[in-house]
């Protein structure tokens, strides 16, 4: 199945998008949506041309991305808060002829992506029309979306992901869903759809099954409880801070009532944070895991008891195992490397041979660079990212494990732990600590002497930063690059 | 057995003492981290053959240790090494290691010291090897605490080349910090917190020894770009612990 056939089957009448009170049937989606692939083409792009969607959770954006696929055209999704230096890094890397956008930074966006990186702005509010184009047949494999990985350190790369990439990962979520996501669902989107997994799961999975996607921009907690009521929200997907930015919320304890999954992923999810929501929500996150280059969805809680401090099972199709350096598939309950193969896994980096030769080997794994254990029942928790393992006299330190303990201490908010170069030891912990509002910040000795009850003496922090806000990025994860 | 194994440790340790800090210069610090009284578990890096007899002699109260079980063939010492405190371990594994740390297990539930090497044989590049996890069980099991210890210096009074050791060289012996395993008790199963425990020791060991950590087993293979240890190196290393290592 490719993208251009995801909306051929859903009824006239059925709700497909929601935005600011406004519904779209999916009659009127799959007009927007012919009519947007006639704008494109009338504008010049051609088939197998890289459009660069700056994706809002917005309608427009969102028929932009389908109409571009549906035309064969490769649909590079953009992220808008990125800042635009980056945005224009981002469209040379892929080469994009047209930027599509309809977000209010056009005439900056203008300026700095179309003179420099000779590239056609396309507005898509109004979206474009044009004479009828039938649509495209590409093949299952062909290159369909771009999406640019993110928290990683040196030049942009683009994930490619083809249309078996994406629909078999969206057969694999509607396959673990417990036959729970069906035409009567209604998803909030309050992931961005620049992410993969606001894209693959929460747009397009759902608009396969024939639900309903209210698109919200920008996590608000009032907002956000207000879109569940409202519109009987079912299920929805976040990140660790929107977790305790609603847990800190005047939410009332039941605003989740009719809400049958909450999924939580870009981060890892602090068993203390899971346990807060679930004593004022009611309501258990199920935690999962996923990656841009897996299309997103490797593991999940759906159809299984949740367990907290795990990232559940791998959803069907999808082979996971946790090997050593020399890539020797570990013990039960020891930590390794994370591996995926599966049809999910994308087709590589755009013109980055190297880059994709690193992560993916002959055989198809995908090296995550994840740290993960598996349980004998086959439970996957998340250690750290390999990248962010601090390493004390040869000794790992996973931030995780340390940060899970510093959350602990009542003068601790929330943390981040890093590590710094150190003459002795090759590297030291540094925590980076918020206090939550009316306390006192707590003095180093005094988080050293609480870790050392809970922590190995290597693992806990030499250094202490007291801050007012830590840098979280736009996918939820902790920019740690922009404390070290 | 075990009840009668080390029985002539202590009236050997008030001759061997005087005449060991007569022969060198033994620099010991961290004694008062030794418990008075009850079990712990002794956890140096190993160095030499005379690693043993110099720990045990050194310490203040009797202290038994696992030996190889090939000293239990030889007639010469099949006798006298029990009666210094040695129990027989099969290194190949298998039952009979069991019953030896059974034995272990048994003699510190008694309340006595116990030495074991983490590394499980001698280091013969220099560096301090990833640990087993024989130690964590045995203070998970008993509750015992860890007491890690560094010695320096005791390669250089017998290399494994010399059948004698060298007079009037130098070693340290460092005592560090007890380390209690008691907020770990409910997972005596989990290999993970194994793992954590033993690398704990291994760290505190490396703090105390001033050896380099390497995250690979003693006889297994170095990564590519580990720099070798020379023996200029060896002899060279500082006798003194690192700070805060082994005060309370």
């Amino acid at each position: 199945m490719t993208l251009a056939r995801l909306l051929d089957t859903q009824p006239d009448d059925a709700v497909a998008l929601i935005e600011d009170g406004e519904s779209t049937t999916y009659g009127e989606l799959r007009d927007l949506v012919a009519r947007t692939r006639a704008g494109l083409t009338a504008a010049g792009v051609m088939p197998r041309d890289r459009v660069a969607v700056v994706c809002t959770n917005t309608r427009a954006a969102a028929v932009s991305v389908l109409a571009a696929t549906s035309a064969d055209m490769i649909a590079v999704l953009l992220d808008p808060n990125c800042a635009l230096a980056e945005l224009r890094e981002q469209v040379e890397t892929i080469g994009a002829a047209h930027v599509l956008t309809g977000t209010p930074v056009d005439d900056e966006l203008h300026t700095n992506i179309s003179s420099p990186a000779g590239a056609a702005v396309i507005g898509i509010d109004p979206l474009p029309d044009g004479p009828a184009v039938a649509a495209a047949t590409p093949g299952d494999d062909d290159l369909a979306v771009m999406l640019f990985t993110s928290g990683t350190a040196g030049s942009p790369k683009a994930a490619m992901l083809s249309h078996r990439n994406l629909t078999s990962n969206q057969e694999a979520i509607v396959a673990t869903d417990d036959s729970r996501l069906t035409p009567d669902s209604v998803v909030l989107a309050t992931i961005p759809i620049s992410h993969m997994y606001g894209f693959n799961v929460s747009l397009l999975t759902t608009l396969r099954v024939g639900g309903t996607v209210v698109l919200t921009t920008g996590f608000q907690t009032s907002t956000c409880v207000e879109l569940i009521k409202t519109h009987g929200v079912d299920r929805f997907a976040g990140v660790p801070p929107m977790w305790r930015a609603l847990i800190d919320s005047p939410a009332p304890d039941d605003a989740f009532e009719g809400v049958i999954r909450i999924a939580s992923g870009a981060s890892a999810l602090h068993p203390r944070l899971w346990k807060e929501f679930k004593e004022r929500f009611g309501v258990e996150l199920q935690e999962g895991y996923g990656l841009t280059e897996t299309s997103p969805a490797v593991t999940s809680h759906i159809g299984i008891p949740v367990r907290a401090g795990t990232v559940g099972k791998p959803v069907p199709g999808v082979e996971v195992k946790v090997v050593d350096h020399d890539g020797n598939t570990v013990p039960f309950d020891d930590s390794g490397e994370i591996m995926v193969r599966g049809p999910g896994v994308f087709l590589g980096y755009w013109e980055n041979e190297e880059a994709t030769k690193a992560v993916l080997d002959d055989d198809g794994w995908l090296a995550t660079r994840d740290i993960g254990v598996f349980s004998e029942d086959g439970y996957l928790a998340l250690v750290d990212r390999a990248k962010d393992l601090i390493i004390v006299s040869g000794f790992n330190v996973y931030p995780f494990e340390v940060e899970t303990v510093l959350v602990q201490h009542p003068q601790v908010q929330q943390t981040v732990v890093i590590g710094r170069d150190d003459d002795r030891r090759g590297e030291r912990v540094v925590a980076f600590v918020t206090v939550p509002d009316g306390s006192e910040p707590p003095e180093l000795d005094e988080l050293v002497d609480f870790c050392r009850e809970r922590l190995a003496r290597y693992k806990c922090p030499t250094e202490l930063e007291i801050v007012t806000e830590l840098p979280i990025g736009t996918s939820g994860k902790t920019q740690r690059r922009k404390l070290s | 057995m075990a009840r009668d194994t080390g029985w002539l440790q202590k009236p050997m340790m008030r001759v061997m003492k005087p005449l060991m800090h007569r022969m060198w210069n033994l620099d010991i610090t961290g004694l008062d981290n030794i418990p008075a009284v009850g079990p712990a578990l002794l956890a140096p890096n190993h160095l030499s053959f005379l690693d043993s007899p110099f720990t045990m002699s050194l310490m203040p109260r009797r202290t038994l240790a696992v030996g190889k079980a090939e000293y239990m063939d030889d007639w010469k010492t099949k006798y006298f090494f029990p009666t210094t405190g040695m129990i027989p371990l099969d290194r190949s594994g298998g039952d009979a290691s069991q019953v030896a740390l059974d034995a272990a297990a048994t003699a510190l539930q008694r309340g006595d010291l116990f030495l074991i090497y983490p590394e499980g044989t001698r280091t013969r590049d220099g560096y301090l090897h990833k640990g087993k996890t024989g130690v964590a069980r045995l203070a998970l099991r008993t509750g015992a605490p860890i007491i890690p210890i560094g010695l320096v210096g005791t390669d250089r009074i017998q290399p494994p080349d010399r059948t004698m050791p060298k007079l009037g060289e130098a070693c340290g012996i460092h005592i560090g910090r007890p380390i209690d395993v008691s907020r770990y008790r409910n997972r005596v199963d989990d290999r993970l917190i194994l793992r954590q425990i033993t690398d704990e020791v291994m760290f505190e060991i490396g703090e105390l020894s001033g050896q380099t950590y390497v995250d690979v087993y003693s006889g297994e293979e170095l990564p590519d770009d580990t720099p070798p240890i020379t023996p200029q190196d060896r002899a060279a290393a500082p006798l003194e612990p690192a700070p805060a290592a082994t005060s309370a």
